[in-house]
């Protein structure tokens, strides 16, 4: 180390770790956000505006069916288990609470075929124990989905981007500017 | 949601529009490339969806559908920001404001096209988590995730700059000229 390096180093040592200390904490936040996904994982809350159809998962609305009265529309994602063609009933995916019944009356579900995923809008009815049904207004039925695959290319771009456009360094795992020289127009 | 490449795309063509600025470019020029990486950096919860495939846990698909949800607000797009300006600790101070700055908008920019998303009222991105639930569900309700219409609008957008620039024989955010 240069006498010069030295003394900047000496004089400006408590600058250095600050900014080390901030890289760290920069370096972590993300488990912030990862706190705050296991936390919402867990949470169930009432909804606050019945005006507004409530997109909710299938095991929260049958273990709170009181809070989705009639006439709130709620929407929920399920997989199809089995399919009743006289009734027009939808037998969905529900976890340990058994099979969820989804009455399809007023739609037409002969393209509907078991093992698919669907987005439900409808009115529950599992607060009353003679229904006991989802009442489906409307639905959607999820279509496979390429966007990850289609990001792989993304994510070699960003790749390219990184490697290319900035100069690594593995020592501290850092990217810097390969150039100042827009730095300094900026 | 968009794939990477629907986002990355439309972030090219706002940065070609600022390179046809020239006030706009001389300035901007330095942060082209990072606010392509911002734009994308909310779908970062990408690689964990991807885990949760190989892995095939119902618990961590649950915990990764709930990160979407997280990445996908204005807190999470701060905070991200933050973990990938930790990754640029070699520039100058006012220069790492700039870098944070750059990556917050992209993100914003990320929001805004995740909003044409789900077309039904109450299904939405949580904006203002941690104000959670359908209430705080903001969407333009246009198409569905699978839907390959932004891919393939902003294929034609893309290819109409390049056929400019080919035309004009300047790529003007390359700085290729011939």
């Amino acid at each position: 180390m240069e006498l010069g390096e030295l003394l900047w180093y000496s004089n400006n040592k408590e600058k250095f770790d600050i900014r080390k200390i901030i890289r760290i904490l920069f370096l972590i936040s993300p488990i912030i956000l990862l706190g705050f996904a296991i936390y919402e994982n867990n949470l169930w809350h009432p909804p606050l505006n019945p005006n507004v159809p409530q997109y909710i998962s299938i095991n929260d609305l049958r273990s709170h069916p009181e809070a989705y009265p009639p006439p709130m529309k709620v929407i929920m994602q399920g997989l199809v288990i089995n399919k009743n063609k006289t009734s027009n009933f939808l037998i969905l995916e529900g976890g340990t609470m058994g099979p969820f019944r989804v009455n399809c009356s007023n739609l037409d579900i002969s393209f509907i075929n078991t093992g698919v995923i669907i987005y439900l809008l409808g009115v529950s009815y599992f607060n009353d124990p003679s229904k006991n049904y989802f009442l489906a207004e409307n639905f959607e039925i999820q279509q496979p989905t390429y966007t990850t695959y289609l990001s792989i290319p993304g994510a070699l771009l960003i790749l390219i981007i990184l490697f290319v456009g900035f100069k690594f360094s593995l020592k501290d795992f850092s990217f810097s500017r390969k150039t100042k020289e827009g730095v300094q127009d900026a | 949601m968009p794939d990477w490449l629907t986002h990355m795309g439309i972030a090219y063509v706002v940065i070609w529009g600022i390179s046809k600025i020239p006030e706009l470019n001389s300035k901007l020029r330095a942060y082209f490339w990072l606010f392509i990486i911002g734009m994308v950096a909310p779908d970062i919860e990408r690689f964990f969806t991807v885990v949760a495939q190989v892995i095939d846990n119902a618990y961590f698909t649950a915990l990764t559908f709930t990160f979407i949800t997280v990445t996908h607000s204005i807190l999470g797009v701060a905070i991200i920001s933050l973990f990938i300006t930790s990754f640029f600790p070699h520039e100058q101070q006012r220069d790492t404001k700039f870098i944070y700055l750059t990556l917050f908008i992209g993100g914003l920019g990320h929001l805004m096209i995740d909003l044409i998303m789900w077309p039904w009222p109450g299904m939405g991105l949580n904006l203002f988590y941690p104000l959670a639930g359908s209430e705080f569900s903001y969407s333009f309700h246009l198409v569905w995730p699978w839907n390959f219409t932004p891919l393939f609008i902003t294929s034609i957008i893309l290819l109409g700059t390049v056929l400019i620039d080919a035309i004009s024989r300047n790529f003007s955010v390359f700085r290729w000229q011939f």
